[in-house]
């Protein structure tokens, strides 16, 4: 399926999912790159996966800070279709909340957490919502481009 | 709860097996609840291991970034310096000259081999057998002496360049590849009579920790842990980077996705590796090993998601630039991280005497899970 079929199909039953366009002065997308409201985004992703498209397989969930707000990035692949599509969902930066797909893809569950541990993202729905990779007790979120290291017995 | 407990008076137990262990394979802590010697519920604690590798990323070029990348699944270090280099290159849109794509490939499917024979041998220890250990640290130890030829290094090898490689091979490099292969092909088979189908090791592994296909697709597995499963599902062919699509190989899978499937997929690859090197080895003709490449590398602004089959599976690298000489954002995404999330699931309903032969097929390396 090419990329614009993908697009056509996602449009007809999300009108609300838009194909995402690279600002100005950078590289275009190397591969099909839709937004998608944050609300909505447990729907879309049910649908991408179980709908036509057969998106069955979550490569890799990434924070972003883009320092006005905050990006998920879902990078998503067909095993039976072999098509790929970026998902992004931006986010209010005071707010960062978006609801889980944990749900969708199990695969999400470590991904999410480390997106919160990371970027203090919250995925509302969660199983198990804790940090995961930084130490116990742990202040701020490491990855946010404002975050400042405090010194420890180390430094 | 469950009945038994109720009925018997004995207590749920918790059981805390690492951080400090010798069958974790590193510090990772797994927080066990018991009913006798059924397992109820698992968690993985992981972190120990943290160095914030995506925020050092941050703060350093692109060209330093490499020698970062031999830290994460430090155990297949060339892997890692593939992956670390594609994302920039197609950024900037080099095309890194022929014979520096041979040399690479020859040098990933080299550390496929001392991977998976490390997985050969430390997974024999877990179930019990110590011989095979030594087997494969002695193949093993021939890989390195022929990277230490070539780089300098014999683990964190920082032999990729951007555009290229860093040193062209020596003199002794190729006829010491060539006979590595000869002297390696037997030695497979010396394997399978040693360990693969020993009665007691297959007692251990057959049948035990089976992932189906819908779970393996489900929890994002990747490399030979998805194989096993029998899918086949191989980053060289499913989305070919480098000169992968140049060469014949076979991708093998398993059937049932339990212990024994996942450990034979590997052994199989080894020799499947032993091909490619082949192959690129007839294929290698004199030539440059570097591209022509600006001596500050400054990316255009842009993102781009460049994946690598690495040994344990599929190694992503999700780069954003800003046009500037370091990265905007590095996200690193591990196999060994995803892999090792399936372990809740898994180990749910075994005995306890099988979470060590579960843990060890999964083949991970903590320097790569927790980065």
């Amino acid at each position: 399926m090419t990329d614009q079929e993908i697009l056509a199909k996602i449009a007809e039953k999300f009108p609300a999912v838009v194909e995402s366009k690279p600002a100005a002065g950078t590289l275009p997308a190397y591969s099909l790159t839709v937004e998608a409201p944050a609300a909505s985004i447990a729907e879309v992703c049910a649908w991408l996966k179980s709908g036509g498209l057969k998106f069955d397989y979550l490569a890799s969930l990434s924070g972003v800070d883009l320092k006005d707000k905050l990006q998920v990035v879902y990078h998503l692949y067909s095993l039976e279709m072999k098509h790929k599509l970026v998902l992004k969902v931006n986010l209010d930066r005071a707010v960062p909340e978006l609801p889980s797909v944990s749900s969708v893809w199990q695969a999400a569950n470590w991904h999410e957490r480390e997106a919160y541990d990371m970027f203090g993202i919250k995925f509302t729905g969660h199983p198990y919502l804790e940090r995961i990779l930084t130490a116990e007790g742990f202040e701020g979120y490491p990855l946010l481009k404002d975050f400042i290291a405090k010194p420890d017995q180390y430094d | 709860m469950t009945e038994t407990l109720k009925n018997t008076g004995f207590e749920e137990m918790t059981l805390n097996m690492g951080p400090q262990h010798p069958s974790t394979h590193g510090v990772l802590h797994l927080l066990l609840k018991m009913d006798g010697e059924v397992i109820t519920e698992a968690r993985p604690d992981i972190g120990y291991l943290h160095r914030g590798m995506e925020k050092l990323a941050e703060k350093r070029t692109w060209g330093a970034n490499i020698a970062l990348s031999d830290r994460w699944d430090y155990i297949a270090s060339m892997s890692n310096n593939f992956a670390a280099v594609l994302g920039p290159e197609k950024l900037m849109n080099i095309a890194v000259p022929k014979r520096a794509e041979y040399i690479r490939i020859i040098m990933a499917e080299l550390n496929r081999i001392a991977s998976h024979l490390i997985f050969f041998g430390t997974y024999g220890i877990d179930i019990g057998a110590f011989t095979p250990f030594f087997y494969a640290f002695r193949e093993r130890e021939m890989i390195l002496d022929l990277y230490e030829s070539v780089c300098g290094a014999r683990l964190t090898y920082n032999y990729f360049r951007i555009g290229g490689v860093s040193a062209d091979l020596p003199e002794e490099f190729v006829p010491g590849v060539k006979a590595f292969i000869k002297y390696f092909r037997p030695k497979l088979k010396e394997y399978d009579t040693l360990l693969s189908t020993n009665p007691i090791f297959m007692d251990r592994t057959v049948g035990v920790g089976a992932i189906s296909k819908e779970e393996a697709v489900d929890w994002a597995l990747s490399g030979p842990n998805i194989r096993a499963s029998g899918i086949s599902f191989d980053i060289r062919k499913e989305d070919p980077y480098s000169v992968y699509s140049e060469f014949d190989f076979n991708i093998p899978t398993g059937k049932n996705g339990d212990c024994w499937d996942r450990y034979m997929v590997r052994m199989n690859e080894m020799s499947e590796s032993a091909r490619i090197i082949e192959q690129a080895l007839e294929k290698l003709e004199p030539g440059d090993i570097m591209a022509k490449v600006a001596k500050v590398i400054r990316p255009p602004a842009g993102e781009i998601y460049t994946h690598v089959e690495a040994p344990k599976g599929e190694l992503g690298v999700y780069c954003i630039s800003d046009g500037s000489t370091m990265p905007y954002r590095y996200k690193v995404r591990g196999p060994s991280f995803v892999n090792l999330a399936i372990l809740q699931k898994m180990l749910r309903g075994l005995k306890i005497a099988d979470v060590v032969a579960v843990l060890g097929s999964i083949d991970i390396v903590l320097g790569e899970v927790d980065r």
